[in-house]
């Protein structure tokens, strides 16, 4: 397929079908490790801690892991995660005639704990060729709809679809939310937030 | 005016423009921050993104070349000719009042910072407009005058929503709330 502008990608969007890829991974106690990792503490003291009457200091408490991209966690596990989500997000660009290498994509992640279901959302961008994904991390199987089509995600599922996309989530459930977008559209970007993909 | 609104407590008068001057962020805008972010885009300069939530505590400016990914509360543009456009709430939080107090908030900021006085757009919807005009009220400037209809822009005339991504490629990649389901 030919590369679109912008104007013409909104224009392609809003006359196409929804295209959606769906795979699986094995995410057992992965939201419970995630929010583990992203709350470690790090407490930092000013030298002398404990002072001349014998009074000593509360420490600065910061997060360091927090508004990180958890997906580069260094995890045999996470890693597992993030190879089976690159393979499908190959898979998706194969499906959905994008070009996986010409793009040069990056990825980040959100952990989401609840979805509001009386809202519609988007994220990544407002067209392809980024993409967008969405792992299930909850305990049930879960109704959502991408544009009309409607899709069920059980637990390890992941949907990746394009950007501008709407979401209704029907159901609220705790999930991973995967923008993936290429180099050309992530000016301004930090660094910590994005993965590059090969 | 009442001064002590938004927690403004005196005006600066800078060539027949008003900048306020603030004692403390205002009660009214709890638990937001502000981040600008220099595009320097063909026709626009900064984006100025207000977010409410605790990952910055209330009342922070964070000026910097990085656009964070999270998705803002409320947006605009401010423009090479410091004409702020393209105004955004976050659907969850319209008809709360919270607009009105960002714009003194932005120009005491702008004026502090980059020496600039920031004007609203002339080509506003009608909603927009009334926030605006509550935000000129607050600062006792004339509130300018709207464009005449034939003149708007389809955008403003129809009150179409600003684009997901005005300043591209800068983009706010994390989850946009969107608009309300219709049941």
């Amino acid at each position: 397929m030919a590369k679109l502008s912008h104007n013409e990608s909104l224009l392609y969007r809003s006359n196409k079908n929804t295209l959606t890829h769906i795979g699986h991974t094995d995410v057992s106690g992965l939201y419970e490790f995630f929010v583990k990792e992203l709350n470690q503490e790090e407490h930092t003291y000013r030298f002398p801690i404990m002072g001349i009457l014998g009074t000593s200091q509360k420490p600065q408490i910061t997060l360091p892991n927090k508004d990180k991209n958890i997906l580069s966690f260094p995890d045999s596990r996470v890693h597992k995660i993030f190879k089976d989500i690159v393979d499908l997000i190959k898979e998706s660009c194969s499906k959905f005639n994008l070009s996986y290498e010409s793009n040069r994509y990056y990825l980040s992640s959100d952990l989401i704990v609840s979805h509001p279901t009386d809202f519609w959302h988007d994220q990544s961008s407002a067209s392809r060729p980024s993409l967008f994904g969405i792992l299930h991390l909850g305990n049930s199987s879960s109704k959502i709809k991408i544009n009309e089509t409607p899709l069920t995600l059980n637990p390890g599922d992941i949907v990746i679809s394009e950007a501008g996309n709407r979401v209704t989530y029907l159901d609220s459930f705790k999930s991973l939310n995967i923008q993936v977008l290429p180099v050309s559209e992530l000016r301004g970007q930090y660094l910590e937030k994005w993965i590059p993909l090969y | 005016m009442t001064l002590s609104q938004y927690n403004i407590i005196n005006l600066e008068k800078v060539e027949n423009k008003i900048v306020p001057i603030f004692s403390a962020w205002p009660k009214e805008l709890a638990g937001w921050w502000l981040q600008i972010t220099e595009v320097s885009l063909f026709q626009t300069k900064y984006v100025a993104g207000f977010y409410f939530n605790n990952k910055k505590p209330e009342g922070s400016v964070v000026v910097s070349s990085f656009l964070p990914k999270e998705y803002p509360d409320i947006y605009c543009l401010i423009g090479n000719d410091s004409v702020v456009d393209r105004v955004y709430v976050n659907p969850v939080y319209r008809k709360k009042g919270f607009l009105s107090p960002c714009g003194p908030v932005l120009r005491s900021v702008v004026y502090s910072i980059f020496n600039l006085i920031v004007e609203a757009t002339k080509d506003q919807s009608p909603k927009i407009y009334k926030a605006m005009g509550e935000a000129y009220q607050s600062i006792g400037e004339p509130v300018p005058l709207r464009n005449q209809e034939e003149d708007l822009s389809e955008m403003s005339l129809q009150n179409i929503e600003p684009p997901r991504d005005p300043a591209f490629p800068f983009i706010w990649a994390s989850e946009r709330t969107g608009g309300k389901i219709e049941s």
